[in-house]
């Protein structure tokens, strides 16, 4: 039961991952001249931003679909989302509650969506990779017998 | 052998070395074929990826499919219609200079009544462009030559100019004068078919005469100033003196005595427009005073040029003058043409749009468009009535398009003030379907803008302006009260309403969205230089053109807009262009921008 489930969960965040990273390539290329803003985070253009995200998405993407060690693909969205998450916080710090819309650039328009709703978009699945790793990792010690057996210890 | 199996952590799995170089057919299979053998034989697995692929893609391509067809093709096609930028007929009606803009700059071209044909003279490339340097200086007065200034020299700090006289009857060049003199505020004028003169940048002057063996070259020069430096409109007054405008005085300059003299002061409280000199020799001075009332003063020569002589012009043209005058009556441009006579003037009605316009003789000449048409070079005869288009501004129809004709309105102002705009609507407008709405007030000439809207979906309304300058200042209470008219139309999306600004025009649009943030959500300008929008948080779309060599905005000023833009939420399209300036000037710049600009609008 303990693998079905990490197991559907990698598999999903494989796919959500290559699906953020095929979006984010496809922004980045869409023929625009626009000149893209700075993130103040790192001060990079956005455009390279994506191309580092998505790269990462992807990488991290693939393994989850196609590695063999479940502790890595847990581990690996883990460390991204943490990581994605982190940034947007800073963006956030950084440059205000109304940044984000201003930082989506070619994402949303590509997709016709709102920059909001981008934002959100991405928050959400950052989110569920997030909590679905922390689940995935936590559950063997959650459901381990010596877990289970000093939770569960009789009061003397 | 590959396994099917979930395989956990609790399998150990020896780590593959990576392969950094294949050497052989073995390692090959090793490192490359069997592990993608692996991936493909993960089923679930290329599923799942092929799944996200086909979302994503699917997405987009859904996107594209609902965009309007060929919007890329049409915006290339009306972004390339090259503008023409002015035009000088020849005395006699034989020929034609014009400078209209080619694929990477402005071009000079001369055109023969005769053959029919255009003939390119020069061109100067867009980057690196100044107008004065290559510009048309006038006809000679038997109309056997034209000359321009054209620069011997582009490297930057090592300009060259020289004045090339080119024949009247096939634009041949006939001779090449340097000027290494002739600067950004020289003048320049015709003394007789042999013989003209030019300035330089202090107001001294050259004259440049043709010599008995048919060769050209400066016979004399002043060298200390003849004038102030805000004189103007040097013009020849006889062989051998020439006039020009200082302020509210009219001064000439003899050649024989090399002497400056005062002809003629304007009062205090009246302002001397400009004049002109007759066959005869005489002045005529067109002066308004303090309400703006124009008046003409006739100063006959008679040798001496007494000021007491000057006297009111009481009747109409009493003097033979030919103008023409332009002006707009509900929303349709007029032309009153006065030709040389006392009878009524001819009035001359234009359903299209004009830029520039020049009577010579009895035929009128102007840049302009009929409005379900393209821009080009007219000729009007005022004796026959006729109108005919000597040069189009694109060679052929167009392939991928056809013109979409605007609507005639008028409506009130915020100032209760009756105005006229163009609309120009979507083509295949739905009854039940609402469409988004483009705003301005705008010099009414040619633009691919309102027609790529047209083609995209948009409604595109501009209140009508004569000229650039005529009436700017009434651009918010127009723009208003054209909002005002135009969302009574029930097929008028009001959540979508853009601003639409060309240069000095976003200042006013700042004052519009001070005024009334609640009417636009978005903002097209190109090259703004007017305030920030930044305290406009509400607007969710903005599209930006700029130039990067240009000599009123710089980059940086761009570059800082799009930043703060971003820091408060407002996502900003910015484009800007390599080697352009304020004003584009080659229809490669053009097309990007019409292309840049339908981007915009199918992605909003």
């Amino acid at each position: 039961m303990h693998s079905k489930v990490i197991r559907w969960f990698t598999d999903s965040a494989g796919a959500l991952l290559l699906a953020l990273a095929m979006a984010m390539f496809i922004g980045n290329t869409d023929g625009s001249m626009w000149v893209p803003p700075h993130d103040p985070l790192l001060v990079i253009s956005m455009p390279v931003v994506f191309w580092i995200v998505g790269a990462l998405e992807l990488a991290v993407g693939l393994v989850c679909l196609f590695g063999k060690r479940a502790w890595l693909k847990t581990t690996l969205t883990l460390w991204l989302a943490v990581t994605f998450l982190a940034y947007e916080f800073g963006l956030f710090w950084a440059a205000g509650p109304r940044s984000f819309a201003g930082y989506m650039g070619n994402l949303a328009s590509a997709f016709h969506v709102t920059p909001g709703t981008a934002f959100w978009i991405l928050t959400m699945a950052f989110v569920y990779l997030l909590s679905g790793s922390v689940v995935s990792l936590l559950w063997p010690c959650v459901h381990s017998p010596r877990f289970n057996s000093e939770a569960h210890k009789p009061r003397e | 052998m590959f396994s099917f199996v979930y395989q956990d952590e609790s399998i150990p799995v020896r780590p593959a070395p990576i392969p950094w170089v294949v050497s052989d057919s073995a390692n090959l299979e090793r490192y490359v074929i069997n592990p993608l053998k692996q991936v493909v034989s993960n089923r679930t697995g290329c599923w799942l990826a092929l799944t996200a692929v086909l979302f994503v893609g699917g997405w987009r391509l859904s996107i594209i499919a609902c965009q309007p067809s060929h919007w890329l093709s049409i915006a290339t096609e009306l972004g390339s219609v090259g503008h023409i930028e002015s035009m000088h007929p020849s005395p006699d009606n034989s020929a034609l200079l014009y400078d209209q803009e080619t694929e990477t700059g402005i071009g000079t071209f001369f055109y023969s009544m005769a053959s029919g044909h255009s003939k390119l003279l020069f061109e100067q490339n867009e980057a690196g462009y100044e107008e004065w340097r290559a510009r048309t200086l006038g006809w000679s007065p038997d109309s056997s030559l034209v000359a321009c200034t054209v620069p011997a020299n582009l490297v930057p700090g090592m300009r060259s100019e020289e004045i090339v006289l080119y024949d009247g009857t096939n634009g041949d060049v006939t001779a090449r004068i340097p000027a290494s003199e002739y600067a950004w505020n020289s003048q320049f004028t015709w003394l007789s078919p042999h013989a003209f003169v030019y300035s330089s940048k202090d107001q001294s002057l050259a004259v440049v005469e043709q010599q008995s063996n048919g060769t050209w070259a400066e016979s004399h020069i002043y060298e200390q100033p003849i004038a102030g430096p805000n004189w103007r409109a040097l013009t020849a007054l006889s062989p051998q003196s020439v006039a020009w405008q200082e302020d509210r005085a009219v001064w000439m300059f003899d050649f024989a005595s090399s002497s400056s003299s005062k002809i003629w002061e304007s009062p205090t409280n009246t302002t001397l427009e400009s004049f002109t000199v007759t066959e005869t020799g005489d002045l005529l001075l067109r002066c308004s005073d303090s309400q703006g009332q124009l008046s003409i003063l006739f100063a006959p020569s008679n040798g001496n040029w007494d000021p007491k002589a000057v006297v009111p012009s009481i009747t109409r043209n009493e003097h033979g003058e030919r103008r023409a005058k332009l002006s707009m009556d509900h929303g349709l441009y007029t032309f009153t043409i006065e030709n040389g006579t006392n009878s009524e003037p001819t009035r001359f009605v234009w359903e299209g749009m004009v830029e520039y316009y020049n009577l010579v003789g009895d035929d009128l000449y102007f840049t302009g468009n009929r409005a379900s048409g393209l821009p080009g070079i007219w000729q009007y005869d005022l004796n026959s009535k006729v109108v005919r288009c000597l040069v189009p501004a694109m060679k052929g129809d167009l392939k991928s398009t056809t013109i979409v004709t605007p609507l005639l309105g008028t409506c009130t102002n915020t100032l209760e003030n009756q105005i006229s705009y163009h609309l120009w609507e979507p083509v295949n407008v739905s009854p039940g379907k609402k469409y988004p709405l483009i705003l301005g007030q705008t010099h009414y000439i040619w633009s691919s803008y309102p027609q790529i809207a047209a083609r995209d979906g948009y409604y595109f309304a501009a209140a009508d302006r004569i000229t650039w300058a005529d009436n700017i200042d009434n651009w918010p209470e127009d723009v208003l009260g054209l909002y005002k008219t135009l969302v009574e139309r029930p097929n008028i999306d009001t959540n979508r309403v853009f601003l639409f600004a060309f240069s000095a025009e976003a200042g006013d649009a700042n004052q519009v969205l001070a005024t009334r943030p609640d009417i636009c959500q978005g903002l097209i300008l190109f090259v703004p230089n007017g305030p920030p929008f930044l305290s406009q948080t509400h607007l969710l779309k903005t599209f930006v053109v700029g130039g990067m060599d240009d000599d009123l905005i710089r980059p940086k000023w761009y570059i800082d807009y799009l930043e703060a833009s971003a820091r408060i939420g407002i996502p900003l399209k910015l484009v800007l262009q390599d080697g352009v300036q304020h004003i584009p000037r080659s229809i490669a710049t053009e097309r990007e921008r019409a292309r840049q600009f339908a981007r915009f609008l199918i992605e909003n």
